[in-house]
Order: structure tokens, then sequence, then C-alpha cells
């Protein structure tokens, strides 16, 4: 019996604790997160499919916080325009982010303040809202590019784009 | 004691008050005078060493505060880094380099705002060209995305040595990386190439030595690491130019640290592959002045004196020379780029780059009829055309003013093509080849410069996945000084109304359309065309006369070298010597012809034929290294081994860095058994080119000779890698036979045409139309 409570403890003993990593953002680092948002941020990453899909999120210092989510569109055609649509007449077309982008910040209701940047790469759709201090600040390199919008947020929205190429 | 009177006492002591006072000022005056004479002589004396001694301390102090930040930062990103090609190895199977070898934190490199400040123009130029946007572009991203998705992120840093030295350096580019990468879309910021101290040799993939960038040198010209107040570099431009400007940025060398790239064994499981070699191309080319060899001569030109040609400078910048500028837009042939991003600035410079008409020449030489009579030059000969004729427009194009290759790099993606068209006065078309269809893509039988890269399927490598290329089944691209003959025939028709007009154009198209397609799917805008030069003539039905040559068109006799220069690539050794006939009956002063006359000989093995022409230049051009080249070939084959040494070594006299002399000569010292000599030679070569297959497999022998194990056994093993895989063109062949609508292009001389094929005069509809040899 005690060997057979030896055998048994020599076996589950040596059997590896099966350890999960954290599921990884495929379109941007915590690391790279964490300098947009002004520090460490924490990473959560949610409804991953078999298609690639999910949601990453990124809470920062201050409230600060930054979400990309992706999704693959059966009929990209028939759903994206569903997509800009969440923009409403406010939004801003974005040159050189994926295929096509367009920018928002949300003016009312709970969500005021935070930036909006929709857009595709392919047949693969992208939304990623950011809440940081230096929303709607102007670009300061207007050469770069003719987006209106804060060096910050055209990064993150070329980071995820040019990951999903 | 006489009384002073009372009212001249007082005035008395005033005037001696007066003179005291007078005096003292005086004294001091001279003793101001002095110091300040003193001070102004000390000032310009050389510092005393108390002030140098605390320079040195803080560069000091700053040098040990980067290195504990440095190793911190390296110990941190070694812990979860994937070191998947050696301990310790940082970027393979890429070349990057740094100074200290190891992970270089990625803030350690000013940004680009930093250097902006000052350097207006620079950074406002810099921020629309490639290489400030290297990196985040789709056009990289989507093959890089493959190769990480596919194979790890670890063999990205092949791709990335180049395309984003920060992200190798920092350690980014590794599964769970901790790194920032935000300064991603910086792509090749300044302190990139403004911080490289040397290149390791020229075999390119990033082969630079990276040193911790600095903006300062102290008074001792030591580099201080990070950034200084701008107020310090205002002090001391100098010491900031030491830091960031080097006499190797001026080299074509520098360039070849990413303007050369090869497929290694780490990165594709197989062996080397010779991937691009621009910087060889523009060694092999006139520019150079390197190479007795070209066909023509050309004042010393390097890649920053086509690619940053300096001009006015619209914005401030302290690097001007007399308001000029030299130019950080690096003008080429990407209009991707800037069409993408809305750089209008940057797509209006690289279309005027690529059409200023200086680089090609496009030439409709000749007319060739179903007799096999040929009338040329165009131009210069009058003829008579008919109604119902087939007849062959012989078009030659000439590399005549690029520093490399048409299409040099990555020519499997980048589009350039000959579209020739031919019609009638109606504007009716006869016959048009190298069209773009309604979906984009390109005519498949167009005369492309492109060349056709295989995996072992037999496929073509659609997507840029140069780890997958195992053989190239053709590559049509033209040397720089070398031209190619373009074949287009088609019938007159029998109602034809004259004239026919015909025009070749040379177009260009960054990126091919599938490569596009792949990249957004297919609902993507369509991408510039931009025709870099064209040719018009046209050809009356009945009657033709000689007509004025127009401002771009070659002399006649060079017209016939360029043809002969075609022939002789087209392995047409025959008709290349009878055009280079007729360039010395044009030109019975130019040396060159003969030596064309000779070399071609050469290439036909008949060496003995080529004596004379070779001998004939001589006469005109004593001492010619191109005619002594091939006349020391012509005496090796004739058993005149010292001759041949002789005529070498004067080659080598005017050209040390002639690769193709270096390489003869080691040869001939290695048949005279002066092994010694041959070594000193072959290793020469390899410091010239560290590819040279010739150089590898003699050094091999001779350092094994002489007793030199190890590095016998270093050569033997790159001869083995670097040679080409006798199996690969069995892949090309599966890809030629699986197209057939594009496997003419393989053959080296063919023709376009309309035309049903024939075959023992019978009409075959069913196969493409265009013909491999034969026709003629």
């Amino acid at each position: 019996m005690k060997r057979l409570l030896l055998l048994l403890t020599v076996i589950f003993g040596a059997t590896p604790v099966v350890c999960r990593a954290e599921p990884q953002c495929p379109w941007l680092n915590a690391a790279t997160a964490g300098g947009f948002l002004g520090g460490d941020a924490q990473a959560a990453v949610t409804g991953v499919t078999v298609d690639g899909d999910a949601t990453c999120e990124f809470s920062g210092a201050a409230n600060a916080m930054l979400r990309i989510a992706v999704h693959t569109m059966a009929h990209m055609i028939d759903e994206f325009p569903g997509y800009l649509a969440q923009c409403g007449a406010g939004a801003q077309a974005l040159k050189g982010i994926g295929n096509q982008a367009v920018e928002c910040i949300a003016k009312t209701g709970e969500s005021k303040g935070q930036e909006i940047i929709i857009g595709r790469v392919r047949d693969r759709a992208f939304v990623i809202t950011i809440r940081a201090a230096w929303i709607g600040r102007p670009p300061t390199s207007p050469t770069k590019t003719s987006n209106p919008i804060s060096d910050n947020s055209e990064n993150i929205a070329e980071m995820v784009a040019g990951s999903m190429f | 004691m006489q009384q002073r009177p009372d009212g001249v006492r007082p005035n008395t002591e005033r005037i001696l008050r007066i003179a005291r006072n007078s005096l003292a000022l005086r004294a001091g005056y001279s003793l101001l005078v002095l110091a300040l004479s003193i001070a102004s002589v000390v000032a310009f004396l050389p510092k005393p060493k108390i002030q140098a001694h605390s320079d040195e301390t803080q560069t000091q102090q700053r040098i040990t505060d980067e290195d504990t930040a440095r190793k911190q930062y390296a110990e941190r990103v070694a812990k979860s880094y994937n070191f998947a090609f050696g301990p310790g190895n940082i970027s393979l199977p890429g070349n990057g380099a740094v100074e200290g070898n190891t992970f270089l934190q990625p803030d350690a490199f000013p940004t680009a705002e930093y250097c902006g400040k000052c350097h207006q123009e620079a950074y406002h130029q810099w921020r629309q060209s490639l290489h400030s946007n290297s990196f985040r572009t789709p056009f990289y991203r989507t093959s890089v995305n493959i190769l990480m998705r596919t194979k790890g992120i670890e063999f990205a840093r092949h791709c990335d040595s180049c395309h984003n030295p920060v992200a190798v350096l920092a350690g980014g580019l590794t599964q769970a990386s901790v790194v920032d990468r935000g300064f991603d879309q910086d792509g090749l910021t300044c302190m990139t190439c403004h911080s490289v101290q040397k290149v390791q040799s020229t075999n390119g993939n990033g082969g630079y030595v990276m040193g911790v960038p600095a903006v300062m040198v102290d008074e001792n010209g030591t580099r201080i690491p990070g950034l200084v107040p701008d107020a310090e570099i205002l002090a001391h431009l100098d010491r900031h130019s030491k830091a960031v400007m080097q006499p190797l940025y001026r080299t074509p060398e520098f360039c070849s640290a990413c303007h050369k790239a090869n497929l290694p064994n780490p990165l594709n499981g197989y062996k080397f592959i010779r991937a691009f070699t621009s910087y060889d191309e523009w060694q092999n080319s006139k520019f150079s002045q390197r190479n007795p060899l070209t066909f023509y001569q050309a004042d010393f030109t390097t890649c920053q004196g086509c690619h940053m040609k300096r001009a006015p400078a619209a914005l401030s910048d302290p690097g001007a020379k007399n308001g000029q500028f030299a130019s950080h837009r690096w003008l080429a042939g990407n209009t991707a780029v800037p069409f993408y991003y809305g750089f209008d600035e940057q797509l209006a410079k690289t279309i005027e780059f690529l059409k200023s008409g200086n680089y090609l020449n496009v030439d409709l030489f000749g007319i060739k009829r179903a007799s096999g009579e040929m009338i040329a030059p165009l131009g210069s000969t009058a003829f008579d055309l008919k109604p119902g004729e087939v007849i062959q427009v012989m078009t030659v194009i000439q590399n005549k003013n690029i520093g490399h290759s048409l299409i040099p790099e990555v020519r499997d993606l980048y589009e350039g093509w000959v579209e020739f068209s031919a019609t009638d006065a109606t504007g009716k078309e006869i016959y048009h080849s190298g069209f773009i269809k309604p979906n984009g893509m390109l005519d498949e039988r167009a005369h492309s410069f492109t060349n056709r890269p295989v995996d072992t399927t037999g496929g073509f490598v659609d997507n840029h996945k140069v780890w997958t290329i195992h053989s190239v089944a053709y590559d049509n691209s033209i040397q720089a000084g070398r031209s190619t003959l373009i074949r287009y025939e088609f019938q007159i028709p029998a109602n034809a109304k004259g004239p026919i007009s015909i025009t070749a154009k040379v177009n260009y198209r960054h990126l091919r359309q599938s490569y596009l397609n792949n990249i957004f799917g297919e609902d993507h805008p369509a991408y510039p065309i931009v025709e870099i030069a064209s040719r018009t003539r046209a050809l009356n039905i009945g009657a033709n006369t000689v007509t004025r040559p127009e401002a771009n068109d070659n002399a006649d006799w060079m017209r016939w070298n360029n043809l002969g220069i075609a022939y002789l690539d087209q392995l047409q050794y025959s008709e290349a010597i009878d055009a280079f006939a007729h360039v010395v009956k044009l030109r019975p002063d130019y040396a060159d012809g003969y030596t064309n006359i000779g070399l071609t000989n050469i290439e036909w093995e008949k060496y003995e034929s080529a004596r004379g022409g070779l001998e004939k230049a001589l006469q005109l051009a004593p001492n010619n290294a191109r005619a002594l080249y091939y006349l020391a070939l012509v005496e090796r084959r004739a058993g005149h081994s010292d001759s041949e040494v002789a005529d070498l070594e004067k080659v080598i006299a005017q050209y040390p860095q002639s690769r193709d002399a270096r390489r003869e000569l080691g040869i001939s010292y290695y048949q005279q058994r002066k092994p010694q000599e041959a070594m000193e030679q072959f290793e020469a070569l390899q410091a010239i080119d560290p590819d040279d297959l010739a150089a590898h497999y003699n050094l091999a022998l001779l350092y094994r000779r002489m007793g030199m194990k190890d590095k016998a056994k270093e050569q033997s093993a790159m001869f083995v890698t670097k040679k080409v895989d006798p199996g690969a063109p069995t892949y090309s062949l599966d890809f030629l036979r699986k197209h057939p609508e594009i496997s003419i292009e393989s053959v080296p001389w063919h023709v376009h045409t309309n035309m049903p094929h024939t075959e023992n005069g019978e009409v075959d509809s069913s196969t493409p139309k265009a013909a491999a040899g034969g026709t003629q």
C-alpha cells in the first residue's frame, strides 16, 4: 500500500502543473498599450474565436482605457456599413489606416469623450475605443498624414490595422 | 612758518586731494587694464586640466548611467527572449549588430521629432520617405505578418534588421514581447542611420554595427549617449556633427548594409539564396568606376548621388550647405506608399524622378520582314512597307543611366514592363502587348522586367514569402548599362490606313496587381502606373524616307552597339558580331567596338577569332583595361601564361576593385602553382564580394594545402551553402510547364506576336500567341 501511495505520489507529483498563459492580444502588446495610456496597462482578452477574432481591453492609470474589437465579416459589403454607422454624422474619414477607417468622438451619453476608430482590413472589421487624456489633441506632425486626429490615436489605429494585414 | 591765507589753504588742499584722487584713479585704471589684459590672455590659453577632467567625468558618468540602464533593460528582455538561433544572438536570421552586443532600450534612440526641431527640412522630407515608413505600411506588414504567423515572430528579425532595426535591437521580436513598440511608426528614424558606426561587410541583411545613439561627443571625441539640451548642441555644433555624421554615410557601402539581401539557411531551412544585390549591381556599373568591363563609362556616382541629390531647402535646416540640402526623400520607384498615405508631394516628386528621362532609352530600332531582311536603324534608312505584310519590330531598351538593374531589388513585387502598340491612321488597334486588363492585371504576355521565384511545388511565390523560394524560373531584368531586344510581330492589315503608328513604352507599377489584391482584397483603388520612357514612330504604307532623330535618341553607332549588347545577352553571337561590326564601321575610332567583337567571340568560344578585335582595340587605346582583360583570357587559352598574368596585373593596377580581374588573376596564379599569390587575389576578391563562389572554392583548396584547416573548412562550407542547388531548376521547369502563357519569357530570345503559331506551315490556333526562337 505504501508502495502504491509512493508510486501515485511520484506519478502525480511529477506531472507538471498545467499552466495556461494569459492570452496575448494579437494586435497590440500590453507594453505598447501602456506606453499610450501612460503607465502599466492591465490587459484582458475575451471572446476569442476560431477565426482569430477577439476583444482586447487595456486599462491604464487615471481611468484610461483602450479596447480593440475585431470581427470577421461573412458579408463585408453588407455588414461594414453597419459598423461605420456607429460613428454617425460626425465621422471623419482617415487615410492610411487599413482598407478604410473613420474616427469619431462621442459627444453624449456614457461614452462621452471616448474616441472611436472604426475600420477594416479586407473582410475584418475593427472597432477601437480609446479613453485617454490626449483625446482630441491635434496632430503634431501634419506631414505624416493629413488625418485630423491625435498622433497617439492614429498610431494605435495604424498598429492594429497593420497587425491585421 | 608762513601761514597760508585762509582762502588759499582749502584750495590747495582741494587741489592736493584731487591730485591724490587722480593718482589713485590712474593706478586703479591701470590695474583694471592689467587685470583685463591678463584675463584676455588667459582666456585664449588652453583650458586648464580641471575643466577637461570635469567634462570627462560628466561623459563617463553619462556612459555609466547608460550602461546601467541598458544592462537592466537587457536582463529584463533576455528573461523571456526567444534565442532561437543561438544563445546571445539577438538578430539572426538578420545580420543587425549593436555595440555592446546586447539589447538596447528603444528610448536610447532620440525621436525624429527631437531632431526635427532644428532639422526641419530633413524631418519634413523624411516623414514622407520610404525610410520613415519602412515598417508600418500594409505593403510590408502583409508579407512579414505571414512570416510571423507561419514560422514565428523570431524569423521576422531577418526582415526587420533593415525594416525596423530598433525593434530587433530592443528585443521586441519575440513571443510575449515586453517591449513598447511605440517606435514602430517611425521605421528607420533619424538616429538609426545616424548611429551606425560601421558596416560588418557588404553582405547586407542589416550588415551594420549600430552604436549607442549619441547626439554629441565630448571635447575628446567620446560619444555621449542620450539626449542633451538644445542649447548644448547649438553651443557645440562641431561636436554634434561629429556624433551624428561620418564619412561612411556618404559611401555606397553604407547603403549595402540593407540594399543587399540574402535568404540564409536559418530563415528558409534550406540554403543560402542571394535575394537582391543593388550594391553589387552598382559596383558592376559604370558609375562605380571599379569595373573595367562596362560597355560605357561615366563619372563616379554613388547611391547617394542619385537618391540624395542636393536641392534648395524650403525649410530651415542647419544641415543645408549654401541653402542646398541632401534629399532625405530618397526618391526612387515607390509610388505605392505615398499613394496610400496621401503624401502628394512625395508622390509627385517620385513620378518626376521616374520620368526624368535620364534612365532608359527606348529605341524602335528596326523592322524585320518575314523574308529575314532587316531594315535598320529606323529613321536612318529608307524603305517600303506593303499592306498585308508581316513585320517584326525590333525594340531595344537600354538601361542607360540607372546604377543598378531594371527592376532592382524585390522584382517579384515590382512591375516594370513594355507596352507596345501599333495603330492605323484611324486609331484602330492592330497590335497591343503589355496592356492592363479590366481587373487591373497586366497582360500575361507582356515583356516584363521581372523574375519568377518558385517554391518546391513549382508554384509562383506570390506573396513575397521569400523563405519558400527554392528557384527562379527566369529573370528578365536588365543590368546596369546593358540592353535588351524585344521582338513584336504583327501583320499589317491589307486594308490598313497609313501611317501605322508604333509606340513602345516602359511602364512601372509599384506594386504588382496580384500582390495589391493579396494585401487589400480586390476592391482597392488602382495604383499609379508611371510611363518612364517611350518612343513612337510612324510607318508609312508605301515609301518611308529618312527622318530626323529626336532629342533623346542615341546616335546610330550607339543604337547598333545596344543591339549588339542585347544580342550578346540573348546568346545570339553571330548577330551580335554583325551589330558590333556596324559600330566600328560608323565609329572606327571607338576601341570598345572592337573589344565588343572580341568578347562576343570569347563568349562564343572562338578564342583565336577574338584576338584580332582585342589587339585592334589596344592599338587605338593602349593599356585599355577592358581589352587587356579579354585578351588575357585569349592568352590563357593559347597557353601564354605569362602574357595572361601580365595583362591581368595591368588591369588590376588600373582597377584594384575589379572582381573579375581578381578572380581571373587568382586562377592564373593557381594554374602557375603560385599558391600564395593566388590566395592573395582570392582574398582580395572576397573583400570585394563576400559571396564569390570561385573565391570560396579556391580558398578552401589553397588553405587546406597551406595547412590552414579551420579556414579551409569555413570556405568549403560557404561554397557548399552558396552554390546553386543543382536540383532546384526542376522546380522552375515545373512552374514553366504549368504556365505556358508566360513560359516563353524564360527563353533568352523570343517573339511577342498576335499571329497564330505555325509549325511546319501548319497553323495551331490552340497554342499561345508567342514563339520562341525559330521564327526569325
